[in-house]
């Protein structure tokens, strides 16, 4: 059937053309059923195995409307797009960015977000297209989040720290136990509902560079680190046993060379300030721009 | 000895109302409400209802009017026809029942996951909202959202709704003269697309920066078309007479394949794709010496003309291929 190079005629009439982009398709004369454009070179050449992959470029169905890409919902309806996460199995949706959609162009966004809890804990993050202030479909995938160590992290900037690391956390709440006369045992008071976690940390951090450490920066690196911890600015911290806290540092933050005088030890006392889960606390700590759901 | 009056709530004198009082006495047989303007003191309603019961029902056919400030006393008569005294009077409003609604309706599908509750309030008369509750109920009657007693009116947005859900929801509401407000019970359900086979979201787990990568793949692209399209059976597009466009979105840059399934017209071009310094115009011939139908690639670059064609037995529906795999064109046709 495929004649390549060759025309009806026998005669060969291929010659080499070009790679430039190609930005437009039109099609007409014919009562057509499906126009599929994929960058895989090597596409089955079978109908019936068609589907929207990594490759897909466009794909026009023409089933009522000429949309053609994998979001059918007219490009001018859609006011913003929604990043949406929760960990596998939970109910609970909790919006980390919003992008308003002004052209074409504007859906190609990417992000690295770094609050999730490590631990190999399997998270799934939702993309959902918002029509005028109305959530459209959700579309969904999962990834399992791990990493090394502690890291230290707000909007913009994340400390990573693994020499020397050890916590010591206190968890407090108000109890007081009065004593009556004519009554053997106390009572037990509970004024207030406050339930918060102090973390005594002790970390080196030392600057990396291709895997290993720069020891040459290492005064500079710290005089960095310690402006962002006395900054007034609400940190997650999280480490690589699933824990995570929104905290703010709490009274002076100590160092002392161990062995090496690159060896600093810091020894750091957070006090948890925030739900890591409240959108709310997020969004008033500065540590998200969307409070969507007000959680 | 006299009865006590309970609390009056503000009601609509069109509709009525049921005042309760307390009576420690001998068994009542009846007891009379008087209503009094408490501006000008003029009695306005007298009313004597057999009853044992320690309540007074104001029916829809009384004097009172929507907007004033009325004060109230009861007297209970017992079993020896002995009247008590009139009770201390209390103070109550009528006012014409607010608009109390909110923006789903009986029945209504709701399609996505989170949703606004908005709460339209509105009293003739002035009266004041001073708080209200929205409360929504899964299937089994499960709390699954409360949002506890709010005092401004603002959107509720109730969230985790799931998928081939059915819910209900019910707000209530307090004038701050205790008129009791209710929107009922509104059954609503939840039908949502999860698109989970498609790549939209992509996801990588960065071990060495502690974060997760998240990349949108939305392909949004739409045609357009010169006149108004006719779909056939909602699946294929007569373009006999018509072109559509697509041309924003998306490029395609080096090596593709690109299919295309319909019914061709003989003689006449059916794809064209354009990009810089190129053109490519497939047509569909056929070829009167040879009696033999074809389909022809022309590949227009910097002015030269490049041509292959692939024969092809007619039949209904054709699908076409066309791939670019290293500048090197080539066409397939699968019946």
């Amino acid at each position: 059937m495929m004649f390549l190079g060759v025309n009806s005629f026998g005669t060969d009439v291929l010659k080499t053309t070009s790679n430039n982009t190609i930005s437009s398709v039109d099609v007409m004369n014919m009562l057509i059923d499906d126009i599929y454009v994929s960058s895989n070179e090597n596409y089955p050449t079978d109908y019936s195995g068609l589907k929207w992959d990594i490759n897909t470029i466009f794909w026009c169905k023409f089933q009522g409307n000429l949309l053609a890409g994998n979001v059918l919902i007219p490009i001018e309806s859609i006011s913003s797009v929604r990043i949406k996460v929760r960990e596998y199995d939970d109910v609970t949706w909790t919006t980390i960015y919003e992008y308003d959609i002004n052209t074409v162009d504007d859906f190609n966004f990417a992000n690295t977000y770094y609050y999730l809890k490590g631990n190999k804990t399997k998270y799934e993050v939702a993309i959902v297209p918002v029509l005028n202030g109305t959530e459209s479909d959700y579309i969904t995938n999962t990834v399992v989040s791990d990493f090394d160590g502690c890291y230290l992290c707000t909007k913009s900037k994340q400390y990573h720290a693994f020499i020397n690391l050890s916590m010591e956390v206190t968890t407090n709440h108000n109890k007081e136990f009065i004593t009556t006369l004519g009554r053997k045992k106390p009572f037990a008071i509970s004024n207030g509902k406050a339930n918060y976690d102090d973390i005594h940390m002790n970390v080196t951090f030392i600057p990396m560079k291709d895997c290993e450490f720069n020891i040459q920066s290492a005064a500079k690196y710290r005089k960095e680190i310690n402006n962002f911890l006395i900054e007034n600015q609400a940190i997650i911290l999280k480490d690589d046993q699933g824990q995570r806290w929104l905290v703010s540092t709490n009274n002076s933050i100590s160092q002392s060379a161990d062995g090496h005088p690159a060896n600093v030890i810091y020894d750091i006392q957070f006090t948890e300030i925030g739900n890591c889960d409240s959108t709310t606390d997020l969004y008033i700590n500065n540590l998200s721009d969307v409070n969507v759901e007000g959680t | 000895m006299r009865p006590i009056l309970y609390l009056i709530s503000s009601f609509d004198a069109s509709i009525g109302t049921t005042i309760k009082f307390s009576w420690l006495g001998n068994l009542p047989v009846s007891n009379t409400l008087r209503i009094k303007n408490n501006e000008t003191n003029e009695v306005v309603y007298e009313v004597t209802q057999t009853t044992m019961r320690l309540e007074h029902v104001i029916s829809s056919n009384n004097n009172l009017v929507n907007g004033v400030l009325y004060n109230a006393s009861v007297k209970v008569t017992d079993n020896n026809n002995s009247d008590s005294e009139w009770s201390d009077v209390l103070l109550f409003y009528c006012f014409t029942e607010p608009t109390f609604s909110i923006n789903i309706e009986q029945g209504q599908i709701i399609q996505a996951q989170t949703y606004g509750v908005d709460i339209t309030y509105a009293q003739s008369e002035g009266e004041l909202l001073q708080s209200y509750r929205a409360i929504v109920y899964d299937s089994n009657n499960n709390i699954v959202y409360d949002s506890n007693i709010r005092y401004i009116l603002d959107t509720i947005r109730i969230t985790n709704l799931q998928d081939n859900g059915d819910y209900s929801i019910i707000v209530t509401g307090t004038t701050i003269n205790g008129m009791n407000l209710s929107t009922g019970l509104i059954e609503f359900s939840v039908d949502f697309i999860k698109s989970e086979a498609y790549f939209v979201c992509e996801l990588q787990n960065m071990y060495s920066t502690g974060g997760v990568y998240i990349k949108s793949n939305i392909v949004s692209v739409e045609g357009y078309s010169d006149s108004d399209v006719t779909y056939i059976d909602n699946d294929i597009a007569d373009l006999t007479d018509n072109v559509v466009h697509f041309n924003d979105g998306f490029s395609i840059k080096d090596d593709f394949s690109l299919m295309i399934k319909g019914k061709f017209e003989v003689g006449s071009q059916i794809l064209k794709l354009k990009g810089n310094d190129e053109t490519i115009n497939v047509y569909y011939k056929y070829d009167i010496i040879f009696d033999q139908y074809y389909f022809e690639l022309e590949a227009i670059y910097k002015n030269n003309t490049y041509i292959i064609t692939t024969d092809v037995n007619p039949s209904e529906d054709m699908t076409l291929w066309i791939k670019r795999i290293n500048t090197l064109f080539q066409m397939e046709v699968v019946l």
